[in-house]
């Protein structure tokens, strides 16, 4: 009978969406993660590879952050392991942030997308309130919380990441649906990036627009309103640059460095001289120049300049090779990931920490326009430390049971 | 009523309506989204595998593609780039060599630099310009005036650099360099100072503050006393302060060379304070002394004393005894009674008629005369020296004529530069003997007609008493290097002027001059001296020996030497400008008595021995 077979149909499916909403909103019964039982498998090759690389690039950097700022913070009068003492202390922090992030099963993560995602935006509010707020050089986009300061940005790199995946897995047969799938993601990319550049933090927004049109790649979006949604964000961030006289020349600047490297393009020409200082095999640890005050943010946004200057071309080798080996194994682990969550993760993180990368390098090297971007792992800051171990740690979690 | 089967089937049917009702009402209900057919997808959905392949293909080009771009920047762009920098943050700075010292024969210190600090700023770094000049003028001791031009300097944000206060005590610079005051540096400067005061300084001339030589001996031997600088390079950070650690020392000053001079500090002390009694007691313009060993003609003393613009008599710094030239007058007469007693043409015992005066040209109305009237006379060589006879020493040259007369004059180093080679030291004028006019070739003979400096006379005169050898005058015997090795000075060669015999023969009447001439005022007891006084007119900007006044200026001299028999010390005074109309004005009343008063500390000083017979002078 027709209509019996309609019925039995639809208690099944009402079913499922009572247990559903029970198992959403934790009450329903506790379920055995799916992949538990690979939990005791041996990890993957690339879960050791990206621990590593992860592990040796947090030491080095600490040993390039003292370097970096220890002189020009005598010059000041200040203990020289100032910047040196926050960055451990982030590290420790960080660590305990990536342990969590490894051993709590993914999918804990996944279903506090959405309320982590709220809290990460209403964050991006507080450096606008008073006494709350810092501007550093015209971006108002970090607070000051005791004697720790922190870039709400950067957790919502975590939480963009996270509420993608989540997003993209679980409509993942109506990917092309614009209701469902399009405009969610394009919502997500447009408030996350938008919330940046609102704080005047056209980095931040560059990576976090990139993170979301990454996972929509890698998820499986069309590529036509994918390509879309990207033209868009393009548009938007050419708007932003446009729209801001400094920005603009910042960006014209790159055309001509050498000859404006008194006023727009003083910080690159100082990274330049920094990197050539460095030759091959470096200038050796502790000897480089452009640290003694020349060269601005050398612990921070420029420490690429000053590995490059301390350990010349082997150094910059090292770090630019170890990133391509995270996004390597990173891209492995989306590959072998257990279940579409997963992989969008991975693959997001990779293109996250790759795209970071590659726009705080490209500032340094004079290719792209400095931004105000850290380099994840090495530059000195501890939120963007915190966060790029905690992003680690989620594609370790993915590593974990990929196979 | 119906039966029951019937309301059974009714009421079945109602519950089956009722039931296909609510179920189609239900089945309507879900059945608006099962009815509505699928949207057929208008686009298609990625494979993930692929696009991941493709993210971290393009990722890894990318990132390949910046470590090429790190790569050029180390490699091939790298040249242009490290020297940019490499002068944006190393500095190159000259480490100044510590200036040699001046030492007297004996090894006392004349001039020496001492260690001091140098406090500058730089306005554009400096933050707190009242709190930085408030400490500043604090520390250094500095009255309101300075304090406040001190704040307008910091806050001139144009300027990059400033002295505060040079060669400062080098205690009260560390002081402020331990403050660590933003824009103000501290750096070593070494202060150039005399120990002895004054002694000597017309000698030793001057340095500037940079501590370059600019006067007297340290300018004449600058280089020798500056040594060579060293250089480091140190890394600063921007703004120019240096990197504690980071100075590279590229090659080491080499400390200058210490000059051992011929003088005698404690004689050229009594000199000094001797020339100065004396100058101002007559109220003269100034004047100079040189004190010279005979056989060596090394100089123990020489000092010029002037009346500043104040009025009052100090030792000058510039040494006028080298560098000004006076025509020498009646001094000169002794070199012409030597010349012509070496040419032979006379002997002490020649005699000539001798007027007081006389005209030499037919078309020159000028009469020559001597100093006083006296009736024409036969006068032997030795009373015309004796008596300062110029119309006779005039008859005495012309016997050897002008032209040996010349000849002799430059044999005894008139008319040309002294081997001292003083900065701004005259060469004097002597012409030669076809370029004279009138009677400047008669005048000649007596000292009028040709201008010499201090020291070309005293060497002249040194001549008669050194036995005839001319021996150039020397004020610096020899410099120690680094070591402390001494290298004595090359000696300038000595010749012979005038045969012994006639030196002796010159060096008797000159006794007699002391003893019964023009310089009696010069004697001393116990001691035999020999000399000649000068009582020179001074050519004036008009080139007469009068001013637009009418007014005559002398320059009073007396050049000896004792002890007269074995001459050991020659010594020169000269008086310049005594007042014209007083008796102070001549050789033998202004600049004699000083000889007189110093002899006793030569005597002392150079240990000389009086020979028996006291001043050899006839007792009156």
């Amino acid at each position: 009978m027709n209509t019996s077979a309609a019925t039995l149909k639809d208690r099944r499916r009402l079913a499922l969406q009572r247990l559903e909403a029970q198992r959403r909103s934790g009450l329903g019964p506790r379920r055995v993660p799916h992949s538990a039982s690979r939990v005791d498998a041996p990890p993957t090759t690339a879960f050791y590879v990206i621990a590593l690389v992860v592990v040796v690039f947090v030491m080095l950097g600490l040993v390039m952050v003292l370097s970096a700022s220890a002189t020009a913070l005598v010059n000041e009068g200040q203990s020289p392991f100032h910047y040196f003492n926050r960055q451990l202390l982030w590290t420790s922090l960080g660590a305990v942030g990536m342990g969590l992030a490894v051993r709590v099963d993914y999918d804990f993560w996944r279903r506090l997308s959405v309320p982590m995602l709220i809290v990460a935006l209403a964050g991006m509010a507080l450096p606008f309130v008073p006494q709350v707020g810092i501007n550093v050089d015209g971006a108002q986009a970090w607070i000051r919380i005791g004697p720790l300061t922190m870039q709400p940005s950067e957790l919502l790199k975590v939480a963009v990441v996270i509420a993608a995946a989540d997003l993209l897995s679980r409509r993942i047969l109506v990917l092309h649906d614009s209701r469902r799938v399009l405009a969610p993601i394009a919502l997500l990319a447009a408030a996350a990036s938008g919330a940046c550049l609102v704080q005047g933090d056209l980095g931040a927004a560059i990576v976090l627009g990139a993170i979301v049109v990454g996972a929509a790649f890698v998820g499986g979006v069309p590529m036509f309103p994918l390509s879309v949604i990207t033209a868009s964000a393009l548009a938007t961030t050419a708007l932003f640059v446009v729209s801001s006289e400094r920005r603009m020349a910042r960006f014209t600047a790159l055309a001509d460095i050498a000859g404006q490297k008194d006023h727009q393009s003083y910080q690159t020409w100082q990274g330049f001289l920094s990197i050539a200082n460095g030759g091959i095999l470096g200038s050796g640890v502790g000897e480089g120049k452009g640290k003694l005050g020349y060269l601005p943010l050398a612990h921070s946004d420029f420490i690429f300049a000053v590995i490059a200057d301390e350990l010349g071309l082997i150094g910059a080798f090292a770090v630019l090779g170890g990133f391509a080996l995270l996004v390597y194994f990173g891209i492995q682990t989306a590959l072998a990931a257990p279940d579409r969550f997963g992989m969008v993760l991975a693959g997001g993180i990779s293109v996250w920490f790759a795209v970071q990368t590659i726009v705080n390098v490209g500032g340094v090297t004079g290719l792209v326009p400095v931004t105000g971007l850290t380099l994840p792992f090495f530059s000195a800051g501890g939120t963007s430390l915190f966060v790029s171990m905690a992003g680690a740690g989620l594609l370790l979690n993915v590593a974990r049971r990929a196979g | 009523m119906k039966p029951y089967d019937e309301r059974v089937a009714e009421r079945r049917a109602a519950t089956e309506t009722r039931r296909a009702r609510k179920l189609e009402a239900r089945t309507k209900k879900t059945a608006i989204k099962a009815a509505r057919p699928p949207r057929p997808p208008r686009f298609k959905a990625g494979q993930p595998r692929r696009r991941l392949l493709v993210s971290l293909c393009l990722l890894v080009a990318v990132l390949i593609g910046l470590l090429v771009r790190v790569g050029m920047l180390q490699t091939t762009q790298a040249a242009g780039l490290r020297s940019a920098g490499s002068q944006q943050w190393t500095r190159s700075q000259t480490v100044p060599a510590q200036r040699g010292s001046i030492f007297d024969r004996d090894g006392a210190e004349m001039a020496m630099s001492i260690p001091a600090s140098t406090v500058s700023v730089n306005p554009k770094e400096v933050g707190d310009e009242a709190g930085t000049a408030e400490l500043l003028a604090s520390l250094l001791g500095l009255d309101d005036d300075d304090r406040r031009s001190l704040r307008t300097t910091l806050q001139d944000k144009e300027r990059g650099f400033a002295y505060v206060a040079r060669q400062i005590d080098a205690r009260v610079a560390l002081q402020i360099d331990a403050l660590g005051l933003r824009g103000v540096y501290v750096a070593r400067e070494d202060r150039r100072i005399k120990p002895g005061g004054t002694t000597g300084s017309s000698v030793i001339g001057d340095t500037d503050i940079d501590g370059k030589g600019i006067a007297g001996l340290e300018m004449e031997f600058d280089k020798v006393l500056t040594g060579t600088s060293g250089e480091i390079t140190r890394q600063v950070a921007p703004g120019g302060r240096s990197i504690a650690g980071s100075e590279t020392v590229l090659t080491g000053p080499e400390p200058g060379n210490d000059l051992m001079l011929s003088i005698d500090r404690s004689l050229q002390f009594t000199a000094e304070q001797g020339l100065l009694g004396q100058v101002s007691a007559v109220k003269a313009r100034g004047g100079s002394l040189i004190v010279m060993d005979t056989d060596s003609g090394e100089i123990l003393a020489m000092t010029s004393v002037k009346r500043n613009d104040a009025g009052v008599y100090e030792v000058t710094s510039g040494n006028f005894a080298a560098v000004d030239t006076y025509e020498p007058g009646s001094v000169a007469k002794a070199i012409t009674v030597a010349s012509a007693l070496d040419a032979g043409v006379v002997t002490p015992r020649t005699s000539f008629v001798v007027p007081w005066e006389k005209q030499y040209f037919e078309n020159d109305p000028l009469l020559l005369h001597d100093a006083g009237y006296h009736p024409t006379q036969a006068m032997t060589v030795d009373q015309i020296l004796v008596s300062s006879s110029n119309i006779g020493t005039i008859t005495v040259s012309e016997q050897m004529g002008v032209e040996k007369q010349v000849d002799y004059m430059r044999a005894f180093g008139l008319g040309e530069l002294s081997a001292l080679g003083f900065p701004g030291e005259s060469a004097g004028i002597l012409e030669d003997a076809e370029d004279m006019q009138g009677t400047e070739m008669k005048t000649i003979a007596y000292g009028q007609g040709v201008s010499v400096t201090a020291v070309q006379l005293i060497a002249a005169v040194n001549t008669i008493a050194n036995e005839g050898t001319y021996v150039a005058p020397e004020l610096v015997i020899g410099t120690l290097d680094g070591d402390g090795e001494f290298h004595e000075s090359k000696p300038e060669p000595s010749r012979q002027v005038v045969s012994p015999t006639a030196a002796r023969q010159t060096t008797d009447m000159l006794k007699g001059v002391v003893c019964r001439g023009t310089a009696k005022r010069a004697q001393v007891a116990e001691m035999p001296i020999a000399g000649k006084t000068g009582t020179g007119l001074k050519a004036q900007e008009n080139g007469t020996y009068y001013d637009d006044k009418g007014n005559k200026a002398y320059y009073a001299s007396f050049v000896g030497f004792m002890p007269a028999d074995d001459p050991q010390v020659t010594m020169l005074i000269s008086i310049d400008e005594p007042p014209a109309g007083s008796g102070d004005r001549f050789g033998g009343t202004a600049a004699a008595p000083v000889f007189a008063q110093l002899a006793p500390a030569v005597i002392q000083e150079l240990g000389l021995t009086p020979p028996p017979g006291g001043n050899g002078c006839p007792q009156e």
